[in-house]
């Protein structure tokens, strides 16, 4: 007998009272205030639960139930629930607002000048809100070199994401890079900085028992200054066997006195640059 | 053992550390290390440093690769002393072992208190073979020669085709 009555009693509780019923938007935007239909009559209480926010109102049923734009400032899967003797619910999503911030990393933040690809720039697109903007968005990137005109190329982003990557330029500096959308926009700097040593040279005379050897002013390929306080290793082998010294660049040059004894063969580094070979007479043996 | 050198490639000084873990055949961490002071850790741009990472009681047939780890941070460093090693030869010691010598002077007018000589060995195809170290037990005043001299295995002497010297200092009153 058990199973027949407690289908009766189902019976009775579903045609006693029908659940009132909401109607959200297919979307909504993040921050924008809309309203939802809903049906039946009298009083009834409106629970709005989202990512990061729960609302709770009461509302009268049959009419428009008003949702506030700063109780949707979160994109994301929201569940409407309206409730009299019983409840219903429906979700909806809230999509992200109209891009308003950029947050743009760019990488490394020295680099070594005319390396290919070598500065990645990355620009992530939110609304007003800090909702990452999934939609597809149109991100200008623009390199402001410190002498030459700016160069401009636009990506699309994918995913909320628009990225670059961009050769340094030849001469050393700071180059500015921007990101906009709109009417935003970011703005980083990388510094370019010389590359290896190019054309290491170096010049000597013997003075009494000792060389004095020095480089001509370091530069890189590209004829940039090589920053004082990097290291020319300078290598002599006389008589008395191998002498080896590790010298920092100081205005512009590096320069050395070694002790040599009758005839000094001196090479000098840096990095992986080599320079010239200077073959001299030092002191007697 | 694990021996090799690091090269600064930026344009700032850096601290630099190298360590490594020791992966098994089953892919299991091993054992890790650090150079500890067999490197010169301040590295000025483009200086490059020996280092030598040691792991007492490991048996080569339990390795099957090694993970290397480099990390570097930005220090402020001085260009001084500029610290020379002359008269560098490879020489057979009153005990009938191969020794390192040679002579350091410091070219900067201020003592260096602790100075680290650290030597890295090259076999014919310019590969490093060993790396060895010791401390000078003496400060370096300018301008002043000061010998030094560290050990060298004669099985690795033998192989032996070229070696480079750097020194590392410590001072009591850094500049």
């Amino acid at each position: 007998m058990r199973g027949p009555i407690s289908f009766l009693m189902l019976l009775v509780l579903a045609g006693g009272a029908w659940a009132a019923e909401i109607h959200p938007p297919s979307q909504a935007t993040a921050g924008v205030s809309f309203s939802m239909s809903s049906s039946g009559t009298g009083q009834g209480t409106f629970y709005l639960i989202g990512p990061a926010h729960v609302a709770k109102h009461q509302v009268s049923l049959g009419g428009n139930i008003d949702v506030d734009g700063t109780e949707i400032e979160h994109a994301g899967r929201y569940t409407a629930i309206l409730c009299t003797d019983q409840c219903s619910a429906t979700t909806f999503y809230v999509h992200a607002a109209e891009p308003d911030r950029l947050s743009l990393l760019v990488h490394p933040s020295r680099v070594p000048v005319s390396n290919p690809n070598a500065i990645s720039a990355v620009a992530f697109v939110w609304d007003a809100f800090h909702n990452l903007e999934f939609s597809p968005q149109t991100v200008k990137f623009t390199v402001n070199p410190s002498e030459h005109s700016s160069i401009s190329q636009a990506r699309t982003s994918s995913n909320g994401i628009a990225w670059i990557r961009l050769t340094s330029a030849a001469k050393g500096g700071p180059a500015k890079i921007e990101a906009s959308i709109g009417k935003t926009s970011e703005t980083r700097v990388v510094q370019q900085v010389a590359s290896d040593a190019c054309n290491l040279r170096i010049k000597g005379s013997s003075v009494s028992h000792k060389v004095l050897v020095e480089t001509d002013p370091v530069r890189d390929c590209s004829g940039n200054f090589v920053p004082d306080g990097t290291v020319v290793s300078f290598t002599m082998t006389d008589s008395t066997g191998k002498t080896t010294v590790d010298v920092p660049i100081k205005r512009g040059v590096a320069k050395v006195e070694i002790p040599a004894t009758g005839h000094a063969r001196i090479t000098a580094a840096s990095g992986v640059a080599t320079g010239n070979e200077l073959d001299l007479a030092g002191g007697a043996e | 053992m694990i021996v090799g050198e690091i090269v600064n490639e930026d344009t700032v000084p850096a601290y630099v550390n190298v360590s490594a873990t020791l992966v098994g055949q089953h892919q299991e961490d091993l054992s890790q290390e650090g150079s500890f002071d067999k490197i010169s850790h301040t590295l000025l741009p483009k200086q490059v440093s020996p280092y030598r990472i040691d792991f007492p009681g490991m048996r080569l047939s339990k390795i099957k690769s090694v993970r290397m780890d480099a990390r570097a941070m930005l220090v402020p460093a001085s260009a001084d002393p500029v610290i020379e090693v002359n008269q560098q030869r490879i020489e057979t010691d009153a005990v009938g072992k191969k020794v390192l010598r040679g002579e350091l002077v410091n070219q900067s007018g201020q003592v260096v208190n602790i100075s680290h000589v650290i030597a890295a060995y090259y076999d014919a195809n310019g590969k490093v073979i060993w790396v060895s170290d010791g401390y000078v037990d003496q400060e370096l005043e300018p301008q002043i020669p000061v010998a030094f001299a560290v050990d060298l295995p004669d099985d690795v002497a033998a192989k032996v085709q070229s070696y480079h010297v750097v020194v590392n200092h410590y001072d009591i009153h850094p500049s």
